[in-house]
């Protein structure tokens, strides 16, 4: 016989089997390593926009040439079994796009663009199949991962696809409101923690803290409690260097203490905008969103159930 | 040993105690004695001075107590059941006297209410 | 037409060019599974195989009924603590703590540095005989944070030292200068230690002392009461009560304290019949102890003592200071009940009336103590009563202090509709000489020398620098000492 005559690797008919296609093609890319990208038809059936949408049929079978003789007929795309082939698609080809350009180097994380990709809803109306939110969870993982490229070497196939992915209109929403300091010397910080709000004026000053009003030992007689409000300030030592003045209201005095720390931390940032990676690490910017799940009918709390008795 | 109204007392007893173990006398009786006698809270059994148990011995004889107050029960209950009330029947029939319901939870008035109690 | 066979597997003769190995999947690594606790577990083998052999039960011929053979638990129970034992422990003032190191630098407080301003902020040591009538009048206390440190010792703030100041005016005024101070403050900011320390100052001058460590045992029905017996023409005025017991408790801590400088006091006037003293040769020593010794003279001997003190006479006087710890107890209805059982008015009790009576004394009227001295009351923060009408008392110390009018508008009286206590509205006329000393956080010098102080005893195992030292600060509400010394004491992992 012949050497292996595959003639194009998206051809719908082959004599061959699967393994020595793939076998094939790989021979071939690495022959003609730096001149085939990899055409896109190969890993997907998505309709391309610009492409026109037409329904062909097959092209007929020449009988006398034996090779051109299909064992049996192959779908364009390899996901088309699947239950969401348009999906699985778009995965393998960003799959095989981290694998591709793992090799390229990584942006700081201050200086990776930042990146809104589309909502679940706008995806799945997008591409028309139901979509799992677990499942989508993880293309926005691998999109957050080549977004992660340097922008100066990231490849244009990477920004085209990164640029379907994006929500449209979201250059709009990266831009966020900026606190000011205003005529007292104040900047406010407000936080948010279980069922507790606080809002922190901070000045410059010497170390004066009061909440509500009152002395902090009287707000907070546990030493963690008044160390967690503090604690943006002591971590970036400027304890004697401001004045706090702090409202709170709501919530018990762990959630009143913590809320004061985020509250605070975020005032401090208006003063100071370069303890941000500090503030970061200490874990005082992140606002945490837990709060307490609801008491549903039928259980003894949230997720409790009363004692199961077979008779 | 301390002796009250016919009764001895170990002298490391609170006297509040001491007096509360007389049949008629309760906390808030117990407190009026104490305060006309001017005897403070924490004060033991042994504490006292003579003219203070006496004084008290005295005050305790001129009360209605223990088996004076307990005939006297006896005969209110006697008084209402002879002149034939609702309540001295309800009394004779250990039932609850007043207006209570008797569909359940009666057990206490079935053991207290008696016509002939203690 | 289709083959069943692949056209390029039967070709499989020629050179391969892609060898497997390239689609082969790497293999996972095997991590080495290590086991974190492999000696106790073999130790815990051992032992399992040990007692195993060790505690088999002797093979019998028949079978028995297990329980009998097994033995009742016996449980060791720890033995209860004798009686009083616990209350003991309780009340216990312990001055020393052997594993604290020493600090060889300690100076000790005397009455030449008594009123050094250089030694704000530092540390100074009490001794040995001071240290003995401090004890005898009952000025520690448990919450006072003397069990840290290996020797007992204070620290001198701004207000000692101006205490000290005003008991050296004392000392040099010739006239009957009283110094009258109402000391206030938040919890844990160190009123009693100030308390502590003025009563350490008049033992420095020789002084007599009289101390009140707790004003709350005058008013909660826990001590014997009597009514007192009243004249004639004093038959309008609401009933008085004596407290026999505490007159005695308050003499036996003035005795012991005092004991040598009430031997040399030699009597003014007479006093009365029945007390059982040889006129002309007693001393007053004699008749505190006679006061110390029985309650029943204890009244009478008081008031023939605060005779002597108050009323000037052949022989002089030692100055007098007087300590009242936790006032505000006295601003208010007590637990006690009068014989037709009503509620008896904390200044219906002598004692209470007196010791107030000299704090709030009525502007024109002649001076308590015969040669003057000083009156230190101070109120409790952490088993605050609520009196309303005491809150007001205050506030309108307060406003005067900062040098607002009684008539000016802004003055704060008492609430439209309100009931106020007609008692303590009562004091509200002799408001003109106390003076008010708020107590706030120490300044940084001061906590600084503290919680050095701290460091070099052992307690604070890592180096003061400015920042840890802003940082107990702020967490100490603006440096309240014994907040600071909570935070000086815990152990940071």
């Amino acid at each position: 016989m012949s050497p292996p005559t595959v003639r194009a690797f998206p051809s719908a008919i082959s004599w061959t089997c699967r393994q020595c296609r793939i076998n094939s093609v790989q021979l071939q890319a690495r022959q003609t390593s730096l001149r085939t990208v990899v055409p896109r038809q190969n890993f997907s059936t998505t309709k391309s926009p610009q492409a026109d949408v037409q329904i062909r049929a097959a092209p007929e079978l020449d009988l006398k040439d034996p090779n051109a003789i299909p064992a049996r007929i192959i779908p364009a795309s390899p996901s088309y079994f699947t239950a969401s082939p348009v999906f699985n698609d778009h995965v393998l080809l960003l799959q095989s796009l981290v694998k591709k350009h793992a090799s390229l180097p990584l942006a700081p994380p201050n200086q990776t663009p930042r990146a809104v990709w589309l909502k679940l809803t706008q995806y799945r109306s997008t591409i028309g199949e139901k979509i799992a939110a677990s499942k989508y969870s993880k293309v926005l993982d691998l999109l957050t991962r080549l977004n992660k490229i340097h922008p100066r070497v990231r490849p244009r196939e990477v920004k085209q696809v990164l640029d379907r992915f994006r929500r449209p209109g979201s250059e709009e929403l990266q831009t966020s409101k900026t606190g000011k300091i205003d005529e007292y010397g104040r900047s406010i910080g407000v936080g948010r923690r279980k069922e507790a709000t606080a809002k922190v004026y901070l000045v410059e000053g010497t170390g004066e803290v009061l909440v509500n009003g009152r002395s902090i030992v009287q707000m907070f007689p546990r030493i963690h409690d008044r160390e967690s409000a503090l604690w943006s300030l002591k971590i970036t030592e400027r304890l004697n260097k401001y004045n706090v003045f702090a409202l709170v209201s709501g919530g018990g005095v762990t959630g009143q203490a913590e809320s004061i720390t985020l509250a605070l931390a975020k005032a401090l940032l208006i003063h100071e905008p370069a303890l941000k990676p500090a503030l970061r690490r200490a874990g005082c910017i992140t606002s945490d969103l837990r709060r307490v799940e609801r008491k549903k009918p039928g259980r003894l709390k949230a997720r409790k159930r009363p004692t199961w008795v077979k008779r | 040993m301390v002796f009250i109204l016919g009764v001895n007392f170990p002298e490391h007893r609170f006297i509040w105690r001491s007096l509360e173990t007389f049949f008629g006398i309760g906390p808030s009786t117990r407190q009026r004695i104490m305060a006309r006698f001017h005897l403070h809270n924490t004060m033991k059994v042994g504490d006292l001075n003579q003219t203070q148990i006496l004084d008290l011995t005295a005050h305790l004889d001129s009360m209605k107590l223990e088996n004076h107050l307990r005939r006297q029960i006896q005969q209110d209950i006697q008084r209402l059941r002879d002149t034939g009330t609702y309540r001295g029947r309800r009394h004779a029939m250990n039932l609850p006297v007043r207006g209570q319901n008797t569909r359940s939870q009666i057990k206490n008035a079935r053991k207290l209410n008696r016509a002939e109690r203690f | 037409m289709s083959l069943s066979i692949c056209a390029d597997c039967l070709s499989r003769l020629r050179i391969s060019h892609n060898p497997r190995s390239s689609l082969a999947i790497a293999a996972v690594s095997l991590t080495p599974v290590s086991s974190f606790h492999s000696a106790s577990v073999m130790a815990k083998n051992n032992s399992l195989v040990k007692s195993k052999k060790g505690n088999r039960a002797p093979e019998s011929k028949y079978r028995s009924s297990q329980s009998a053979k097994m033995k009742k638990k016996t449980r060791d129970r720890p033995k209860p603590p004798p009686i009083g034992e616990r209350r003991a422990q309780r009340h216990r003032i312990v001055l020393s703590n052997t594993n604290a190191l020493e600090v060889p630098s300690l100076e000790n407080w005397s009455k030449e540095n008594m009123t050094a301003e250089e030694n704000t902020g530092r540390m100074l040591g009490l001794d040995g005989a001071l240290l003995d009538k401090l004890r005898d009048c009952k000025a520690f206390k448990t919450t006072q944070n003397w069990s840290l440190f290996r020797r007992p010792a204070t620290l001198i703030r701004s207000e000692t030292i101006q205490l000290g100041q005003e008991i050296e005016q004392v000392n040099h005024s010739q006239g009957k200068k009283t110094v009258r101070h109402l000391v206030t403050g938040d919890k844990a900011s160190g009123k009693s230690i100030l308390g502590l320390q003025g009563m350490t100052m008049a033992f420095m001058n020789d002084w007599l002392v009289f101390n009140i460590p707790e004003a709350q045992e005058f008013v909660n029905n826990t001590s014997s009461y009597a009514p007192l017996k009243q004249k004639d023409d004093q038959a309008q005025s609401e009933q008085l009560y004596i407290q026999p017991h505490l007159t005695q408790a308050l003499l036996t801590r003035a005795l012991h304290a005092n004991e040598s400088l009430l031997k040399t006091l030699k009597f003014n006037h007479e006093f009365p019949k029945h007390l059982p003293l040889k006129q002309g040769t007693a001393t007053l020593k004699d008749l505190v102890q006679l006061g110390a010794s029985d309650h029943t003279f204890a009244w009478p001997a008081w008031q023939a003592l605060w005779r002597e003190l108050s009323e000037p006479g052949a022989n002089s006087r030692p100055r007098v200071l007087i300590a009242v710890d936790s006032v505000d107890h006295w601003m208010g209805p007590s637990k006690y009940r009068s014989a037709d059982f009503k509620i008896i008015h904390a200044h219906q009790f002598t004692l209470v009336r007196q010791f107030l009576g000299l704090l709030f004394a009525k502007a024109g009227s002649s001076p308590p103590l015969a040669n003057g001295g000083m009156l230190l009351y101070s109120t409790t923060g952490s088993n605050t009563p609520a009196f309303p009408s005491f809150g007001l008392l205050l506030n309108q110390m307060r406003a005067r202090a900062q040098g607002l009018d009684p008539s000016a508008p802004g003055f704060p009286l008492p609430a439209p509709f309100s009931k106020p206590d007609t008692h303590v509205l009562e004091l509200m006329s002799g408001l003109g000489d106390v003076n008010l000393v708020e107590l706030k956080g120490l300044s940084v010098e001061e906590s600084k020398g503290y919680m050095e102080y701290f460091v070099r005893s052992g307690l604070l195992q890592r180096p003061l620098t400015e920042i840890s030292l802003a940082e107990f600060r702020a967490l100490a509400g603006g440096g309240v000492v014994g907040e600071l010394a909570k935070l000086g004491r815990r152990v940071t992992v």
